[in-house]
């Protein structure tokens, strides 16, 4: 049977039972096959395309385990000849390095944590309370954002310095406790939130904290996911800071630590490295488990959509 | 139960701006009155006035006699049901309906009771472990009601809660609003734009335009005997048709001639109506208003004994609409439409000419310049 007489809808009368049943498993064999051809070409793309984008990372990887003669040669040298973990005994050895994730991992935390609060409780306010003077205090709050870091960097510094606050936990970070940017995704983001559900609870004889407690955060965790996976990640690579305010190995963070490996009479970039991807594990894992969150919507069923 | 009283109450949005204006009503224990008028009309802005969602610019607000204009919302013992539901999706059907009673701290068993009391009462009893968004849009809306009824507070709110089920299941939840008004024999304030809705609802009626009430009514009383030709063309499908006339007083009759070239077209107006405009409108221009279910085809007007009331009133039909029980024909009359609805036996066709007679006891007559119906009869 010729492949136009197949696709063709067989007209009763004309097949027998049998070969109707032959004829539809060959059609659906068919159909099958492309499909999974389609399929494998689409993860096929993937994977080349992951690949690419992972490159930089799996040199790194790559080099962190290579011992530093490798390194410099002349040839292509992708992967160890002879892989061996010194470099990252002798990173942890060089440099209180534990003690810095530690550290880092304190400062991003309480920033983290405090960023959500502040800005979700003043974006709050932003976008459900009415308040004389609103709009002039938002245009506020944005128009920081237009200052860029680096102009308030040496007056914070005397600021905090005169304080005497130097070389300890609170200077890396109270300054850090709030967010324009965090108040303004939050907003937006609470802009979008039925609003209906708010005069609701209001009805039901609910505060505004409650509200915020029982209702908005169980329905915005996507949002303070996607919120808090951003300011740990800005947290954790904060270097221009802590490089200043800080002085001893009690206090640095690990962005300083990574420098220190590197020493003027050493070319130890393989240390580095090692430091380098000991320290890129908290960020990735944070962004793997903070994804999940990131990809749940939660709004289904609120209102009619 | 309430008594709820609005005195003067305004909502003022900027200097010009009303959203409500000089509102005036008592609302009294069990009635079920319904606000009603075009979008935009003031009639949300005045629920959430009560409701405590909206501040209240000017006027006063008194339930049971305690002035609560300045209460907040949850302490005026009110529920409100939302036109998209507002259930918390985060919640189940039992935390949904258990929260407001959750916020007032009862004890755990007697939520439970009452929760329980309400599923049986809206029949979603087994529903109660289901997350919102597990729900057809009738059942959301029922859980929107449990929420708001689990608490027996002094009156219940609707802001529009049909407007989003399609048209079969808001027959269906139009009956069982009513069954539970009786059933729960409270007060309800209910806004729609649906007059159907409001006419079905309603044991008092509140027409709203332009945040001024029109009238307040019965909804028989709003039907005949509108107060003006705003409520008199809200009320009523197909609306009422509006005629310009000419009033002449001849002989002992009042004729309503109507405006525009052509032969003469006129309809007497009878009883009392004829003396109550003869005597006051005599070679005025007025608005006859009549309703496409008070006009009839000649035979059934002898019959009735009011055909001899409209002289020549001939008009061609531009559009038919066959309904099984009824027929409603258009016709153009001074460039607007016009509708009679007739029984389904008449068989005239688009095009063909149709004499019609006017019930004129029946008819409503209103004025050029204020559109007040010149026949309102005040009760007392």
């Amino acid at each position: 049977m010729s492949q136009i007489e197949s696709m063709a809808i067989p007209m009763e009368g004309k097949l027998s039972a049998s070969e109707l049943l032959a004829l539809k498993n060959r059609m659906n064999a068919q159909a099958l096959a492309r499909r999974r051809a389609r399929t494998a070409l689409r993860l096929g793309a993937n994977v080349v395309f992951a690949f690419i984008v992972l490159l930089p990372l799996l040199y790194a990887i790559s080099i962190a385990l290579m011992p530093s003669n490798e390194l410099f040669t002349t040839e292509l040298n992708l992967f160890p000849k002879h892989p061996t973990l010194r470099n990252f005994s002798e990173a942890l050895t060089t440099v209180p390095l534990l003690r810095f994730i530690v550290n880092s991992f304190l400062v991003a935390g309480t920033i983290t944590f405090g960023q959500i609060v502040s800005c979700s409780l003043a974006a709050f306010a932003f976008s459900f309370l009415e308040f004389p003077g609103q709009g002039i205090l938002f245009a506020l709050v944005m128009a920081t954002m237009m200052v860029p870091g680096e102009a308030t960097i040496i007056s914070n510094y005397l600021t905090v310095a005169g304080w005497g606050m130097l070389d300890s936990y609170p200077v890396l970070i109270i300054p850090y406790l709030t967010s324009a940017m965090g108040i303004f995704l939050f907003r937006q983001f609470y802009m979008s939130f039925p609003k209906s559900l708010y005069e609701s609870a209001k009805l039901d004889g609910c505060s505004n904290l409650r509200f915020i407690v029982k209702i908005l955060i169980p329905l915005t965790k996507s949002a303070i996911g996607a919120m808090a996976v951003y300011t740990f990640i800005n947290a954790w690579n904060m270097y221009m800071w802590p490089l200043l305010v800080t002085g001893s190995n009690r206090m640095r963070t690990v962005q300083i630590g990574i420098s220190m490996l590197d020493s003027v009479d050493s070319q130890s970039i393989t240390l580095m490295i090692a430091g380098v991807v000991m320290i890129i594990i908290p960020s990735i894992s944070i962004f793997i488990i903070g994804q999940k969150q990131l990809i749940r919507g939660m709004f289904s069923g609120a209102v009619k959509g | 139960m309430a008594e709820i009283a609005l005195r003067n109450v305004c909502k003022q949005f900027d200097a010009t701006h009303y959203g409500v204006k000089d509102f005036n009503l008592d609302i009294h224990d069990h009635e079920f009155v319904v606000f009603v008028g075009p979008s935009g009309c003031g009639k949300s802005t005045t629920l959430r006035l009560i409701a405590g969602l909206e501040e209240i610019t000017d006027g006063e607000l008194w339930i049971d006699g305690n002035l609560c204009n300045y209460l907040e919302p949850g302490e005026r013992d009110m529920s409100m049901v939302f036109q998209n539901y507002a259930l918390y999706p985060n919640m189940t059907v039992y935390g949904n309906i258990a929260y407001a009673l959750k916020v007032r701290k009862l004890p755990k068993q007697e939520i439970d009771r009452k929760v329980r009391e309400v599923a049986d009462i809206l029949e979603i009893g087994q529903l109660l472990d289901r997350k919102p968004v597990a729900l057809s849009g009738g059942q959301k809306q029922r859980v929107a009601i449990g929420a708001a009824i689990v608490r027996q507070p002094k009156a219940f709110l609707m802001d529009e809660p049909l407007s989003n089920l399609d048209a079969k299941l808001r027959g269906q939840m139009r009956v069982e609003l009513q069954k539970l008004h009786k059933k729960l024999d409270t007060t309800i304030i209910y806004v729609t734009h649906d007059q159907t809705e409001a006419m079905t609802l309603g044991t008092k009626i509140v027409v709203m335009k332009d945040g001024l009430i029109q009238q307040v009514d019965t909804p028989q009383q709003i039907y005949d005997n509108p107060i003006n030709k705003f409520v008199a063309g809200f009320v009523g499908s197909p609306s009422m048709n509006f005629i310009e006339c000419d009033v002449s007083v001849e002989r002992a009759r009042t004729a309503l001639i109507f405006a525009g070239t052509g032969p003469i077209r006129k309809v007497y107006l009878t009883g009392q109506n004829a003396r109550r405009i003869g005597e006051k409108y005599d070679g005025c221009r007025v608005i006859l208003g009549i309703r496409p279910e008070d006009i009839y085809e000649e035979a059934d007007a002898i019959e009735g004994g009011f055909a001899e009331n409209s002289v020549d009133v001939e008009e061609t039909v531009v559009t038919r609409e066959m309904l099984g029980s009824e027929v409603i024909l258009y016709f153009d009359e001074q460039r607007k439409t016009c509708a009679v609805r007739l029984k389904p036996t008449n068989q005239t066709q688009v095009g063909e000419k149709i004499r019609l007679c006017f019930d004129m006891d029946r008819a409503h007559v209103f004025d050029m310049e204020t559109e007040e119906n010149l026949l309102y009869r005040k009760e007392w």
